[in-house]
């Protein structure tokens, strides 16, 4: 949640998307991926979940157990 | 029993938490509650710090110094990082916040500009992080209830805590499908002077919120907590009545209890009664016991200690509510420091304990005849602390009644739970920004009408009395009812969700498709309306059978018009003289022998009809 710190406010501020828990490395190969597509609008594209890169809710399991 | 609660300067107040029938408040699980066995567990230990003073909670400090561990059960379905306490709390959820803007304004508050997350410190386990997350909505609110006007000074918003699932010796487990839970939390002010009243007015207060249609509904989703308190005595709060069945019984109890404290603190004053300040350890005159905790205690190397109660003779066996004696407020205490119990003098000899051994007690003890004395059987650390405290609580009998929370047991009785909790701790929750709450915002909100003003109409709209329509507003069959209405007639719906419905042992086994069918095939004409008690009973008992199977083992299926003419023109043919002398009032008669030709498989209406037309 980037409004939690003023550093994440001012990133908002200056036109930042955040993308919530998708991991940086999948972040560069899923906006490569999603600019190649004519026609598409990345910010809406880049917090659309296609696999399972972008979630509202994350798995214990899949993380800690 | 009659008490005149006027007199006695009866107050109470109501606090209830309520859940809501949203995803979870700070996180995008479904509320979902589970049956099954946990996905996996995990255990933690909680560790007290200081707060801003630079001081720990005394509170926190003993709960850590106990060591207790906490096991936690999560489910996939139903928990994810947030409710572990290893993923920062998401933004709330939206509609559950709606809601209780909703209610917060049904009920005339004023909302908080800023709704700010707070977290609530909570040293029992019963929350992973140690803490729960609650914000202030509303204030100053008010509605009446008849002619009392309740005040409401505050609306909260929380999440629902851990349900525990099982206690043993220094660990407690929890299950944590219910952590997260939106809860709307409403306190009334001390307006209540009855226990009728207080029925009323949480009955209206459930009212208000089932008119949301965001509450979820069933057991263990509304806990309410009642404070009350008469003039001469203190502020007591019962927490966990679940049934407002009991409601009115647990605050006319609890008066009682009250009364009773108090007529023995007259009594101790006038015999002029002390609680002896030495406890002594009397284990040498239990040597050769054959009372089996007495032996059970000694065999495991405990001790047993012996309190003198001077002038309480015949009080502590004094009954203050059903089945609960003085005796068992001092058990209460002794048990909340780690003891199974105590004895006290007034029940021996009991329990294997004998008269002799009473009178060597007496003798150690030193008790004259209007002397009572207590004993506890432990390990000596335990007794001593234990001892201590029954010792207070014996003191605390000359002041009156001691503010205390109580937890409220099955019967509308109550036990003592833990002392009246201080200033509770509470600081704000620095991963979540203030909410803004816009005066748009609060204009957008669609307040649903009051619960009595939407049954008013629901009666009228569809031709139901005041007290069907009542009913099937607080019945789970509203939704329902409201859909098929569109297609068959409204009273016989509403006769089958208020009436027959009731007659079922397990009515939950019929869904929404078992009525759908129901009502279809009763406007086929495939059976008549009379026969809808015994369909139910029976598909109820097999709820996975075809109707039409039911129907014909039964043996309710409807008469066809033709069938049901020829038994109409037989009871005319054979009753013309009847016909004859009584003319029109011969239609009862007539109606009556041919319901008994058709053996009820006829609707009533339409036999009407064709007597009519026959005769």
């Amino acid at each position: 949640d980037l409004n939690v710190y003023r550093a994440g406010r001012k990133m908002l501020d200056a036109g930042v998307v955040p993308l919530g828990d998708m991991l940086p490395e999948t972040a560069y190969v899923k906006l490569g991926w999603v600019l190649g597509h004519k026609g598409w609008d990345a910010k809406e594209m880049m917090l659309k979940n296609f696999a399972g890169e972008i979630k509202e809710r994350s798995d214990a399991e899949s993380f800690l157990y | 029993m009659n008490l005149d609660y006027k007199k006695l300067g009866l107050k109470c107040g109501l606090e209830i938490h309520q859940q809501l029938d949203t995803g979870k408040l700070f996180c995008r699980c479904p509320s979902i509650m589970q049956e099954r066995d946990p996905d996996f567990k995990f255990e933690r230990k909680l560790h007290a710090v200081a707060g801003e003073t630079g001081l720990i909670d005394p509170a926190a400090l003993q709960a850590y110094l106990a060591d207790h561990s906490y096991t936690y059960h999560a489910f996939r379905e139903s928990n994810c990082l947030v409710e572990l306490d290893e993923e920062p709390p998401g933004p709330m959820d939206s509609t559950a916040l709606d809601t209780v803007l909703t209610v917060s304004k049904m009920l005339n508050c004023d909302v908080i500009d800023e709704v700010h997350v707070m977290r609530k410190t909570v040293i029992d386990g019963s929350n992973v992080s140690g803490f729960q997350r609650t914000s202030l909505v509303a204030v100053n609110g008010s509605f009446k209830v008849g002619d009392l006007e309740v005040k409401i000074p505050t609306i909260c918003i929380e999440e629902d805590a851990a349900r525990k699932v099982d206690e043993k010796d220094g660990t407690v487990t929890y299950s944590l499908d219910r952590l997260g839970i939106p809860l709307i939390e409403l306190a009334t002010d001390p307006c209540i002077t009855t226990p009728e009243q207080a029925k009323e007015v949480a009955k209206a207060i459930g009212a208000i919120l089932r008119a949301t249609r965001q509450v979820k509904r069933g057991i263990g989703t509304i806990r309410q907590d009642v404070n009350i308190s008469i003039r001469e005595g203190a502020r007591v709060e019962l927490k966990g009545l679940q049934d407002l069945s009991i409601l009115s019984k647990s605050v006319e109890l609890e008066v009682q209890r009250q009364v009773g404290l108090l007529e023995i603190k007259n009594e101790l004053k006038k015999r002029k009664a002390k609680v002896d300040s030495k406890p002594a350890d009397v284990s040498k005159l239990f040597a050769k016991s054959e009372s089996k905790v007495i032996k059970s205690a000694l065999e495991k190397s405990g001790s047993i200690y012996g309190l003198k109660l001077s002038g309480f003779a015949g009080l502590l066996k004094k009954e203050l509510q059903p089945d609960r004696r003085f005796g068992s407020e001092l058990a209460d205490y002794a048990k909340a420091y780690g003891s199974k119990g105590l004895f006290h003098s007034d029940e021996l000899p009991n329990y294997g304990i004998t008269e002799k051994e009473i009178e060597t007690v007496r003798k150690e003890l030193g008790c004259k005849e209007n002397d009572a004395f207590i004993l506890i059987a432990e390990q000596k650390d335990v007794c001593e602390k234990c001892i201590k405290a029954v010792a207070e609580r014996a003191q605390i009998a000359f002041e009156g009644v001691p503010e205390q929370t109580r937890r409220v047991l099955p019967e509308g009785t109550s036990a003592f739970m833990r002392p009246l909790p201080g200033g509770a701790r509470m600081y704000p929750e620095t991963d979540l920004s203030p909410i803004v709450i816009t005066d748009k915002k609060l204009k957008e909100l669609k307040l649903p009408k009051l619960p009595w003003e939407q049954i008013a109409e629901l009666g009228k709209k569809h031709g139901l009395s005041k007290e069907v329509a009542g009913e099937l507003y607080d019945s789970m069959y509203l939704e329902l009812f409201e859909k098929l209405v569109k297609e068959y007639d409204s009273s016989i719906l509403a006769t089958t969700f208020t009436n027959h419905i009731k007659a079922l042992e397990d009515p939950q086994v019929l869904q929404e498709e078992h009525f759908k069918d129901l009502f279809k095939s009763l406007k086929q004409g495939k059976f008549s309306k009379e026969a809808i008690p015994d369909i139910l009973e029976k598909w109820a008992e097999q709820p996975g059978s075809k109707l039409s199977n039911l129907v014909s083992d039964l043996g309710v299926e409807g008469i066809g018009v033709k069938d049901l003419e020829s038994i109409i023109k037989k009871v005319v043919d054979s009753n013309k003289k009847l016909i004859e002398e009584k003319g029109e009032r011969a239609l009862q008669p007539l109606m009556g022998m041919v319901m008994k030709e058709a053996r009820g498989k006829a609707d009533g209406k339409k036999v009407m009809e064709l007597l009519k037309k026959a005769l």
